[in-house]
Order: structure tokens, then C-alpha cells, then sequence
């Protein structure tokens, strides 16, 4: 069966337009959560939000293309353009129908819809820009990022809200193996922080006011935050075959789903994603050292997920590291997955574990340890990174070093 | 005809343009400058949002296009929609 490794990626977040600054701010514990300056968010219960800071869209694009990209697909741009110079990967003739796109995104050009609504509903005039059809489409970020990258394989959007990007990973990762693609561009994108979407967010009564706490005792809920991930897969044979660098293996995926609430968290979903994930990496639940974990910070999913990791790693569970990187980056929702998996990659890159920041003291219901507030060395040969979503879409995706455990062999 | 208005077309539809803006003038056919159909549309937003105006709609693409030559025909355009509405009004 085809091996797929992972050959670069990219990120923008609320730790930095870069991937550097991501990586560096994410074992340095910095936390991107701060006050809202997308809007005006006084009138809402919520001050605060995990946004990318600094981003000025005209640093890299014209006043026309900034018309008809909308910031969601902006960033997917952008972060897929640093996976693809991090894989050493150029457009000409590299980037071709054996190469595709699967993006993820939870809502899409949300930033356009609200702008256009309130054109319609609020300020009485009865049109709207020309391009907002074609900013809001949930598949724009594949689109843009397939024209900017000379992209011709398959390509196209998915969506399961929080799992999407996760979604979007596996995806590549089975058009790998399934002999369609030799690079897949994967990953999510997300760009919400407007008042349409944090007022709603805020009547789920789901967000902190004050900061993401996940897995601690006194946690308020999630943060909302932007930003996207693009990670570039690979097959091993071609990765080798151009001598591309390999940061690690994406070894296997689990994917289920609930058919339980759509809100409500579940055991047993969760559950079968993580056993999935590494039965088919041909991994034991002991040789995982490390897991990223969806850890939003909700009353509800914490205890949940802790619950569900000790059902799949049972005496084991006690020795892993549990963190969840949403305590820097906020929520990014339809990224969160692959900005969550770069951080594993990133784990295993750096044998470090990423801290669980903002943890103030434990909740007896959570009783991993959640590297709580300082980045843990440690010696990590294989590491999950978990996406749950709204709806009972769960995501489960396992990661090995490139070359701690088994030699990847050619073929 | 106001100056003006032909000047804040012709800064709008500078953004649009896919030739040199020292190549570009009020009377260069917008066609030359590489303005399709779909930037016209983004163009006639640009200018209903900057001047407040509403342009008429023409039912026939191709038409609506027609009358979009240069920028100084569509300044003479905008200026005839304001006097209908004027009068209109």
C-alpha cells in the first residue's frame, strides 16, 4: 500500500502569518487570544477573539484581486504558498494533474455574506458586489489556491465544521493511495471573526470572555479564531524519487460519525476514529507518546475527550501527552485541523510537546496530563491529532516520526 | 460635463485595468485595457457606491458593454443618469 509522509506545510494564525512564528510561538506557549478588532464588539457580550495579527491583505494582493478573494481564501492562499515553497515544490511542470487540492472550511466567505447582508437588511440598498457569489463559495479556497499554484489533479472544498480540515487531510491522503495523485495540497481555512458569526457563536453560550482554558478547572469555553493550514502530502515513492524533505508520515486516519446529537459530544465516536487512526497505521495504542487533542475548552468536550482517551489508550493513557493548541490559536474552526496537525508534525519534528496554556488548576474530570502551560521534550514516535465537530463528525488522524520507529522503506 | 465625476471614473476603473496606467486614458477603449464583462460589473458597483448613484440596467449584455467604451463615455453616461433623476427626483 502506497506510504503517505508529509513534504511542508504552512500556517497563519493568531501566532504569526508564517509558519515559523507558529511553530516557534507554539513550544514557546504564546497565546494569540486578545481583544476584537475586526468590529465594533461592543454591543456583544464577547470582547475577545484569537485573530491573525497584523494581517494587512495588501501586502500580497491588488486592490482588484482583494475584491474577488475573500479573506478565507486569502489565507488558504497564503499558507498553501509557504507549504509548497517549504516542500520545495515550484509550478513549473511539478504542479500538474498528478498534483490536486482538498480544502476544508466550516462556513466559507463568511466575512462577505455579512458584509452583503447588512447592505440588503440594514443600509436598504438591493444589490450586492458582483463577486459575492463567487468570495462566499465554501470551494473558492480550493479554487484560488489550485490557480495560484498551477494545480490541474482533482480538486475541491469539504465541510464538516470543525473536522473539516481533518476531513480535507484524510481525503488527500486517500486520493495518495488510491493511485489519483501523487501531492495533495490538504488542509482548512476559516475566517468568521465578524458580528454575524460571534453573535451567533455567542447565543450557543459556548465562548469564554476571558481566555481558552482547556482541560482546567475554571474554563469559560471556546475563542473563536482565524487563520488556515495547508500541508503538503505526498507519496513516499515520489517524495524520494525528488529528494524532497519528509517530516513524518501521515501512517493512518479514523473517521466516524455519532448519528447521536448534533451538539453533544460522544464517547463512542471519538472512540472508534482513535483506534481507527492507529490500527490502520499498524500501530499499537502503546507506541503513541503524543496527542493533539480537539480540547476546545467547553465544559462539555474536555471531560469527553479525556473520557474517550482513556477508553482507547486504557493504563497507557497515563503516560501520554495530551495538549490542546486551541489555548493559542483560539478555535479556528474549519482550520483548526490542519493547523492542529501541523502542530503534531511539528511535535514530532522537535520531540516536544505543545503546551496546554492558560491552565490554572486541575478539573477532576480531566485528569491527563496536559503539559499544562510549558512545552514538554519528550521522545515522541507516534502522535494523533483529533477533530470533533458539531454534528458527530470525528476525525481521528496518526502521525509517525520520520525515521524514530520503523525505516520508511522504499515502495 | 464635471470634470470630477470623469476623474473618480477614471481613478475607479485604474484599479480594473491589465495595461500600464500610463497607457491608460479617459478616451482608451476599456476593451484594450483588458476591462471584460464581469469587471464592467464590479466597475458599475464601484461607481454607484462612490457617486450614489443607481446606473440603469440594460437587458442586453452585449449592449450594457457597448456603452461601457471608454472612460469618458461612461462618465457621460453617469452624468445622464443624474439629470434623469434629477428630474425625476
Amino acid at each position: 500500500m502506497t506510504r503517505v509522509v508529509v513534504t511542508g506545510y504552512g500556517a497563519l494564525s493568531a501566532l504569526g502569518q508564517d509558519v515559523e512564528s507558529y511553530a516557534q510561538n507554539l513550544l514557546a506557549g504564546g497565546c494569540g487570544i486578545g481583544p476584537i478588532t475586526a468590529f465594533d464588539s461592543s454591543p456583544l457580550r464577547t470582547q475577545i477573539a484569537a485573530e491573525v495579527p497584523g494581517y494587512n491583505p495588501s501586502a500580497h494582493f491588488s486592490q482588484r484581486d482583494q475584491s474577488q478573494i475573500d479573506r478565507f481564501s486569502q489565507f488558504a492562499i497564503l499558507a498553501s504558498r509557504q507549504a509548497a515553497v517549504h516542500a520545495g515544490l515550484s509550478n513549473d511542470g511539478q504542479m500538474t494533474e498528478r498534483a490536486c487540492v482538498v480544502y476544508g472550511t466550516g462556513v466559507g466567505g463568511q466575512i462577505t455574506q455579512d458584509q452583503n447582508y447588512k447592505r440588503l437588511y440594514a443600509d436598504g440598498k438591493y444589490n450586492t458586489h458582483p463577486f459575492t457569489v463567487a468570495k462566499l463559495m465554501p470551494s473558492a479556497a480550493a479554487s484560488h489556491i489550485g490557480m495560484d499554484l498551477g494545480i490541474t489533479g482533482p480538486s475541491y472544498g469539504v465541510t464538516s465544521a470543525c473536522s473539516s480540515a481533518a476531513h480535507a487531510i484524510a481525503n488527500g491522503w486517500m486520493l495518495i493511495r488510491s493511485g489519483l495523485a501523487d501531492v495533495a495540497l490538504v488542509g482548512g481555512s476559516e475566517a468568521l471573526i465578524s458580528l454575524g458569526a460571534v453573535a451567533a457563536w455567542e447565543s450557543m453560550r459556548v465562548l469564554a470572555l476571558d481566555t481558552c482554558r482547556p482541560f482546567s478547572a475554571k474554563r469559560g469555553g471556546l475563542v473563536l479564531g482565524e487563520g488556515a493550514g495547508t500541508l503538503v502530502l505526498e507519496s513516499l515513492e515520489h517524495a524520494q524519487a525528488r529528494g524532497a524533505p519528509i517530516l513524518a508520515e501521515l501512517a493512518g486516519v479514523g473517521m466516524t460519525s455519532d448519528a447521536g446529537n448534533l451538539i453533544r459530544p460522544s464517547l463512542h465516536g471519538p472512540v472508534r476514529a482513535m483506534q481507527q487512526a492507529i490500527a490502520g497505521s499498524g500501530l499499537q495504542a502503546a507506541d503513541v507518546a503524543y496527542v493533539n487533542a480537539h480540547g476546545t475548552g467547553t465544559l462539555q468536550n474536555d471531560p469527553v475527550e479525556t473520557q474517550a482517551i482513556h477508553e482507547v489508550f486504557g493504563e497507557h493513557a497515563a503516560r501520554l501527552v495530551v495538549s490542546s493548541s486551541k489555548s493559542m490559536i483560539g478555535h479556528t474552526l474549519g482550520a483548526a485541523g490542519a493547523l492542529e496537525a501541523i502542530a503534531t508534525v511539528v511535535a514530532l519534528q522537535s520531540q516536544t510537546a505543545p503546551p496546554t496554556m492558560n491552565y490554572l488548576a486541575a478539573d477532576p474530570k480531566c485528569d491527563l496530563d496536559y503539559a499544562p502551560n510549558a512545552a514538554r521534550p519528550m521522545q515522541i514516535g507516534a502522535a494523533l491529532s483529533n477533530s470533533f465537530a458539531f454534528g458527530g463528525l470525528n476525525v481521528a488522524l496518526c502521525f509517525r516520526h520520520a525515521d524514530l520507529m520503523t525505516p520508511l522503506q522504499k515502495g | 460635463m464635471s470634470s470630477s465625476v470623469q476623474d473618480q471614473i477614471y481613478a475607479i476603473v485604474l484599479k480594473y485595468i491589465e495595461i500600464a496606467p500610463e497607457d491608460f486614458h479617459v478616451d482608451t477603449p476599456l476593451v484594450e485595457a483588458g476591462i471584460d464583462s464581469l469587471a464592467t460589473a464590479e466597475i458599475i458597483f464601484d461607481i454607484e457606491e462612490a457617486l450614489q448613484i443607481e446606473i440603469p440596467d440594460v437587458e442586453d449584455i452585449e449592449e450594457r458593454f457597448a456603452s461601457f467604451r471608454t472612460v469618458a463615455d461612461v462618465a457621460r453616461m453617469v452624468e445622464n443618469a443624474r439629470k434623469t433623476a434629477e428630474v425625476a427626483g
